[in-house]
């Protein structure tokens, strides 16, 4: 009762061969007839088509990142203007500082981890509660929708405001049951908690509705097939569903892992990283440091630092998975 | 109830997906709701919101003439559909030189748009702090356009790849032989194939342009007011009136209560990798 | 798509196009939007109008991001803002880049220890912003649960235990804590028991706190018993809400306003706020103090300390002429006494204080309380270094707050340590 890959298919997705699709033979065929038109035409219609963006990014992405990385090996403060090479000094300062490698890596990590867990465990659970016909469908989705439309700073203080310890909706009901109120903003797991419900109620839709949506035009051969064999239902599901819905899971995934990574916008609003600090990221930190403390040089080398770790994280997932994301007409 | 490659339920398994239901649509749709009934409470009454019984719709008016609400609502839409407009002239582009080429050039494109894709906003947001000032379009439109352009193009040429890979290159192939130039066929014949893709991406990139707030935070002081850092404002500066902030929150997402609706069909049918 | 491009031009030219140059000046005031600056700003719009040369724009900027902004424009070769509001913390920060304005009307009507300390320095001796504001904070508290006003920290605790058993109100005191709000529960109390966050403690002067090698007196039994009746508070006695430590000014505010607290810590100008029948359930049932004095201190304290208006040196000359003006109306009689009455500012010049002490029974209750209490304390430290050793005292005395009763000395050392490193070069 295994289901994979068939083996003329597996050929296929080794090495660089994995980029090409069904229509390879006509791209060939269209390479081929671009080349009636010289290669150099060729060469001028790419670079006139990427052009307006690879100025936008050099402009805005690459410089202010070049001018980061310049700014994090010089001493760089608000009345200290001095501009001095200290070369890696900052990083070791941060490496050293025992908040940020103690407290503000660990809780961007361990948000991350969470939160990626929650939201794709959640997500999968209810594309497939909702993989019925059933009426009241659209309703369903339509309420889904509901925190995709909210902005993420919206949702921080609407977050907040639940929890908020005197007048809050959650600890009335908490009061209200016998329980007692938590003072959710006082502590650094409580806090954290928020957070991660903020961002869980902000983004599990998106990923129930795209994998709802993949597995609306999922084939039920094998599903079929593998019921007549006597499969029960979550046999099915991990040997036949699961597979299929990997590459959707896993360009998600991987979009959900950065964006949690460098999230600001919630954390900055329901706590700005307080109390004392303790529910601080990554990019709350390269702020406070940039804009509050006025350490321009530490506010640079702290969000590179992020920058570095999620470079070098997105070149693994890349190599990884560059298999299980190729689309899906090029299965059978 | 009809399985879609599902077992029928019967008797408590029913009941049990029903509850489950019911939770998913209760917890998504709770805190909405409760920032609409807060907003609709009068400011001695928020502190229980629950318990009071007065409804007043003085709050929104009150949002409407708080300082510069209208204005941050009006640079907010501005920028975000400049920001849609340009983001798009350029990602599509780029996503067809994605999809259709193969290559070493195509692939040092994709991944360069990849590795860019994985910087987080702020380590290149900072800088652009002092770097929009050196240019003089700090806190204006253009200094914070270009950024947004920046944040969609990397976003959305992999998805327009995905896109222009879908479609049948035959037409294309047909017009060429035709002696239409390559430019031609990207206008006249792809694009056209594409413009629900097109649709959905657009609604998402006003979205989230529209909800925006660290670069509204870095890139602005005063001039070009945007709404998010505005309604943050109102929670950090004037007292807790969150009877203001959530009659302006909900003001806030009736722009994008409009847009959701109106283009989910595309969207749930235009992202389907 | 030719016709989308042109679209996409025009919206281009329309969203870079800058307003026409006129023959007006146009003077930028960049400001936190609170009831005070906004009123301010009201009456420079006035005294536009009647002086059609000048044109105001008024730019509020929230607090958390004005200190950096304003920081980093004011040290630009042309300074956006024309006008910017000083806070005196931030005064030696900002001291080589500020125009004296000593020159300004109604300016010798004000008293000296209401600018020397924050805007000027032996290096700097004309003063570098004008006051236009005095402020100044105590304790408000429930004039119809209280009759007498508690004047130490026993007392304090003891009513708030009293009208907690009594089921009149759920907490005791509630103030601000989180950083930067913590003046009116955590910096009182530190002040009000001698103690300060550099030795030696009430020390302003930047040369004797150099002299002293700035040290830290966070360590000092002052600073310890503050936290520790803190700590009491949270978790023994509960009189204050179990998540105290996060809370800012308005979140206790808008406790005070729902009746739940009996006391409450803020600048007096809340005044306003708190009696607003429209805003505050206990309108009417308020009444104002001083804070109560510690087991080391010398009596009720509070302070008075003006915020102000300065001029970036970096900006035409005609700016400076025209805002010298304008900051010259909004510190006449005109403005200061319509200050008071509609905000509960307290005016800056001395006449102007000593004719309403006479006149006005509200304002001789406030002037006792603040101006006139028994010991007055500068609410902040006066050197460039201050807004980073303030975050960095907060965040730590928080952490004692929310850890254990016996560790709160070893938290204030390291806290000791960690100051030490800012001074060190």
């Amino acid at each position: 009762m295994g289901w994979s890959y068939p083996n003329s298919q597996r050929d296929r997705m080794s090495g660089r061969n994995w980029q090409r699709s069904k229509n390879d033979l006509d791209i060939e065929a269209e390479l081929e007839a671009g080349r009636r038109y010289g290669l150099n035409q060729r060469r001028k219609f790419m670079w006139g088509l990427i052009l307006p963006a690879f100025l936008t990014l050099i402009f805005f992405e690459i410089l202010p990142v070049a001018s980061a990385f310049w700014t994090s090996i010089h001493r760089a403060r608000l009345f200290d203007k001095s501009r001095i090479f200290v070369g890696l000094d900052n990083y070791l300062h941060l490496l050293k500082d025992p908040h940020f490698f103690g407290t503000v890596l660990p809780n961007t990590f361990l948000f991350t981890f969470i939160g990626l867990t929650l939201e794709t465990a959640l997500g999968v659970v209810i594309a497939l509660l909702l993989n019925r016909k059933f009426k009241g469908e659209t309703l369903v989705r339509v309420l889904l929708l509901f925190p995709l439309m909210v902005a993420p700073s919206i949702s921080g203080i609407l977050f907040s405001w639940l929890f908020n310890t005197q007048f809050g909706i959650v600890d009335v009901f908490l009061e209200a049951i016998g329980f007692y109120r938590v003072p959710w903003l006082a502590g650094r797991w409580t806090a954290m908690s928020v957070i991660v419900i903020s961002d869980v109620w902000l983004w599990t839709p998106w990923f129930a509705i795209l994998l709802l949506a993949a597995l609306q035009v999922q084939p039920l051969e094998p599903v079929e097939a593998a019921r007549i064999d006597g499969a029960n239902a979550s046999q099915v599901f991990f040997n036949i569903t699961l597979p299929y819905l990997s590459p959707v899971l896993t360009i998600c995934m991987l979009i959900r892992t950065f964006d949690l990574f460098r999230q600001f916008d919630q954390t900055w609003v329901i706590t700005t990283g307080g109390p004392a600090r303790s529910t601080e990221f990554f990019s709350i930190y390269a702020y406070k440091e940039f804009f509050e403390y006025t350490r321009y040089d530490l506010g640079n080398a702290a969000s590179l630092l992020g920058a570095v770790v999620m470079m070098i994280f997105g070149i693994i997932m890349y190599r990884t998975f560059a298999r299980i994301t190729m689309s899906e007409r090029e299965k059978a | 109830m009809a399985e879609r490659g599902q077992l029928p339920l019967r008797g408590w398994k029913k009941g049990l997906w029903g509850f489950a239901i019911f939770l998913v649509c209760f917890f998504f749709a709770f805190p909405v709701f409760w920032l609409i009934l807060t907003s609709l409470r009068p400011e001695t009454e928020v502190f229980y919101v629950h318990a009071g019984t007065s409804f007043t719709l003085k709050n929104f008016v009150g949002a409407f003439n708080s300082h510069q609400f209208v204005r941050s609502m009006v640079n907010s839409a501005i920028l975000a559909t400049l920001a849609t407009t340009c983001s798009l002239l350029v990602t599509v582009q780029s996503g067809y030189m994605l999809g259709r080429f193969r290559g070493t050039f195509r692939n040092t494109w994709f991944g360069f748009i990849y590795i860019v894709r994985t910087i987080p906003y702020i380590t290149w947001g900072m800088p652009l702090y002092f770097i929009t000032q050196w240019m003089r379009i700090y806190d204006t439109y253009l200094g914070l356009l270009f950024p947004h352009m920046a944040v969609h193009i990397a976003f959305f040429s992999l998805v327009m790849k995905g896109f222009f890979e879908n479609i049948s290159l035959a037409s294309e192939e047909a017009a060429r032989i035709d002696g239409c130039s390559n430019w031609g066929v990207f206008w006249k014949i792809a694009i056209p194939q594409v413009l629900p893709g097109i649709g959905a991406i657009s609604l998402i990139c006003w979205l989230w342009t529209w909800n925006e707030l660290l670069f509204a935070m870095l890139l602005t002081s005063g001039r070009t007011t945007l709404l998010t850092l505005t309604i943050v404002q109102f929670v950090q500066e004037i007292g807790i009136q969150w009877n203001l902030m959530s009659a302006a929150a909900v003001i806030a997402l009736i722009p994008a209560i409009i847009i959701t609706i109106f283009g989910q069909k595309y969207v749930m049918r235009g992202l389907r990798v | 798509m030719k016709k989308l491009w042109f679209i996409v031009l025009i919206l281009f030219c329309l969203a870079v196009w800058a307003g026409p140059a006129g023959a007006k000046v146009k003077i930028r005031v960049v400001y936190q939007p609170f009831t005070i600056h906004n009123q301010q700003v009201k009456w420079m719009q006035e005294w536009a109008k009647k002086n059609p040369d000048v044109e105001i724009e008024p730019v509020p900027l929230a607090y958390e991001l004005y200190y950096p902004k304003v920081s980093t424009a004011i040290q630009s070769p042309k300074c956006e803002y024309d006008i910017v509001w000083h806070n005196d913390d931030w005064g030696m920060a900002w001291i080589d880049f500020m125009e004296p304005v000593d020159d300004v009307e109604n300016f010798k009507r004000i008293p000296r220890h209401l600018w020397d300390v924050f805007w000027a320095d032996k290096k700097h001796p004309r003063a570098s912003a004008v006051p236009f504001i005095g402020t100044s904070a105590g304790m408000f508290y429930r004039k119809d649960l209280i009759t007498t006003p508690p004047k130490t920290w026993k007392d304090v605790e003891a009513v708030s235990l009293k009208l907690m058993k009594e089921g009149k109100v759920k907490f005791g005191y509630v103030g601000g804590v989180k950083y930067p709000h913590a003046y009116f529960t955590l910096l009182a109390w530190m002040w009000a028991n001698q103690g300060d966050i550099l030795a030696p403690p009430f020390e302003r002067d930047k040369e004797v706190l150099a002299k002293n090698g700035w040290k830290p007196f966070v360590t000092d039994v002052t600073m310890i018993e503050a936290l520790e009746f803190w700590w009491d508070q949270i978790h023994k006695t509960k009189t204050v809400p179990a998540d105290f430590v996060g809370y800012t000014r308005t979140a206790a505010m808008a406790i005070f306003q729902a009746g739940d607290c009996a006391m409450f810590g803020e600048d007096a100008l809340k005044y306003g706020d708190v009696n607003d029948p429209a805003k505050s359930k206990v309108a009417g049932k308020v009444a104002f103090t001083s804070f109560p004095s510690g087991p080391h201190g010398k009596g009720p304290l509070s302070w008075d300390v003006p915020w102000g208006w300065g001029i970036p040196k970096n900006i035409p000359e005609e700016n400076k002429k025209a805002a010298k003006r304008v900051i010259g109306y909004v510190i006449s009689d005109e403005v200061q006494l319509d200050m008071w009455k509609t905000t509960g500012g307290i005016p800056v010049t001395t006449d102007l204080r000593e004719q309403l002490s006479k006149t006005d029974p509200l304002f001789r209750e406030f002037a006792v309380a603040t101006y006139k209490a028994p010991v007055l304390v500068m609410s902040a430290g006066y050197y460039p270094e201050w807004p980073q050793v303030h975050s960095i005292w907060n965040d730590y005395c928080i952490k004692a707050l929310m850890g254990d009763k016996k560790d709160i000395k070893k938290v204030m050392a390291q806290c000791e340590e960690e100051l030490k490193k800012v001074f060190k070069k």
